[in-house]
């Protein structure tokens, strides 16, 4: 089943992937894709032990979402649209594949006591475009409307800037709003230098990614007390 | 009555232009075959800032062509605003007007714009001139304060606000919404705001609000490459005139001249307007206009 979320005038594609059993009590699960890729179709094999409903986002430019005109991605606008979809899930856990994974980390500290966990794992675009001593470039994009994904979001939010000391920032308000111990989960083998920054500010190590679903499930059976 | 403000002249001809299917709404002073200068206008600001600029700039010869930047004036807004996307909308007017180099002049956030262009595509501009605006952020900053400051729980869930609802802010009366930009630029004459607001503003079912996208001029939380590319200024290779508004204001650029001096690439012209608030072009039109004329020298 798919809903379609508005925002402002962009249609946001919200997969369910697995709906919830009836009479169930686990929390859902909110995938985030990476660049270029768009949500499954199935519950990833990874996923296949969540006890509770899988959801997956389509960011705008991908999957079945909208492509907005003329571009202007950037991982904060991303940021919202996972705050949509939060809004319509309710209290769930997020996992982000790269691209997903930096915006899972912004919308974390965004709605810090709605995500009960956040995992953060490889994909495209993770390490977007550096930390901005970069040469300034303008990407030439040749975008037809019809192309999905949007040639804008590729050429943008592959060079979108992600500053060490913003993604500290970023992990510093988790940390402030956050009623977990553990609130992001860096499932990691690639370290890009935002990643790094923010595992330090949070004190969390690389964790495979079972036991960090395993840590996620938990939060969902505990009152959640800010 | 529509209000008028010495000096102030409307655009000769004005069109679109199409920027990946966004309409930018332009506008041309001077002679159609005269060189063009591009100009480039602030955040919350629009074309129409350039009435005063614009006439005095084609007086001296050349054919001035600004443009309302995506989600102001009378452009289209759009779903996503960028630093990329401004770029790209700036390099769009600047090719609807000539494949040459030409020279262009940016105020506040229109410069760091050009500025961070010129870096990109240097081969695009043959002069800049920075009216108040280059870097945004003081060179001795250091980057984590600088995000801590722009980034704060507040802040964050403000601007997320912005972005889901969409809501512009109104103002009961045309002059509820005069005095709203009075206290926010106090050294702009009332005269002038009278007549931006006449340009710039639109009377809608809800009460006077300004003709913006507010999500186009939401408070800043993410990158900005104007907060690095300071220490890159060295080797623009642009001729470059800054007039730096000494008077610090609250929508003032925050940084200092001096600040900026070590940074600035060999010959480059720098005016420090001590007495002189952020809209340096507004504050004091000739003094501006006959600065940058001579700098660009005759077309």
């Amino acid at each position: 089943m798919t809903q379609c979320l508005p925002l402002g005038r962009l249609r946001l594609a919200l997969h369910t992937l697995r709906a919830p059993a009836p009479g169930h009590t686990s929390g859902p699960l909110l995938l985030l894709h990476g660049l270029g890729e768009c949500s499954p179709s199935q519950v990833p094999e990874d996923y296949h032990r969540w006890p509770g409903p899988v959801h997956a986002l389509d960011f705008a430019g991908h999957g079945q979402s909208s492509t907005p005109v003329g571009g202007g991605y950037t991982c904060e606008a991303l940021m919202v649209q996972v705050v949509t979809a939060l809004d319509a899930v309710g209290p769930c856990t997020l996992v982000g594949r790269g691209l997903g994974a930096y915006v899972a980390l912004l919308a974390t500290a965004a709605r810090a006591t709605q995500v009960r966990g956040t995992v953060l794992r490889d994909g495209p675009g993770l390490a977007g475009g550096g930390d901005g001593t970069q040469s300034p470039y303008l990407p030439a994009v040749a975008a037809s409307a019809l192309d999905t994904p949007d040639p804008h979001a590729l050429a943008d939010l592959l060079t979108d800037v992600r500053h060490p000391a913003a993604a500290a920032r970023w992990a510093q308000l988790v940390r402030n709003a956050s009623p977990w111990q553990t609130p992001v989960h860096f499932c990691l083998r690639e370290r890009p230098a935002w990643a790094l920054v923010a595992a330090g500010a949070l004190a969390q190590a690389f964790t495979p990614v079972s036991l960090a679903l395993a840590d996620c499930a938990l939060l969902h059976t505990e009152p959640c007390t800010p | 009555m529509t209000a008028t403000f010495p000096g102030a002249r409307a655009p000769e001809r004005e069109r679109v232009v199409d920027a990946h299917g966004v309409r930018l709404h332009v506008c041309e002073w001077g002679a159609s075959d005269a060189p063009p200068v591009l100009l480039a206008h602030g955040i919350g600001d629009f074309a129409r800032g350039f009435d005063l600029l614009g006439p005095a700039l084609a007086e001296g010869g050349w054919r001035a062509v600004a443009w309302d930047q995506r989600g102001h004036g009378d452009s289209d807004p759009t779903d996503l605003y960028s630093w990329q996307a401004d770029v790209r909308d700036l390099m769009a007017v600047a090719a609807s007007c000539s494949s040459a180099p030409m020279p262009a002049i940016g105020h506040s956030k229109g410069g760091s714009l050009l500025g961070w262009a010129v870096q990109a595509l240097p081969w695009r501009f043959s002069q800049l001139v920075l009216l108040d605006g280059l870097s945004f952020n003081s060179p001795g900053l250091a980057a984590q304060d600088l995000w801590n400051g722009l980034l704060t729980e507040q802040g964050l869930q403000k601007w997320i606000a912005r972005h889901t609802d969409g809501q512009a802010r109104c103002m009961p009366t045309r002059a509820a919404l005069v005095a709203q930009r009075a206290k926010a630029n106090p050294r702009l004459p009332q005269a002038w705001i009278e007549y931006l607001v006449d340009q710039g503003a639109c009377d809608t079912a809800e009460g006077w609000r300004w003709k913006h996208d507010p999500r186009a001029v939401a408070p800043l939380i993410g990158p900005h490459p104007s907060q690095w590319m300071l220490p890159r200024l060295c080797g623009m290779s642009p001729p470059l005139l800054a007039i730096v508004g000494g008077v610090r204001e609250s929508i003032s650029w925050k940084v200092a001249l001096s600040e900026i001096e070590p940074h600035l690439p060999p010959g480059a012209q720098v005016d420090d307007w001590t007495d002189i608030g952020h809209f340096v072009h507004i504050e004091a039109p000739p003094a501006t206009a006959q600065r940058v004329l001579n700098f660009l020298k005759k077309p």
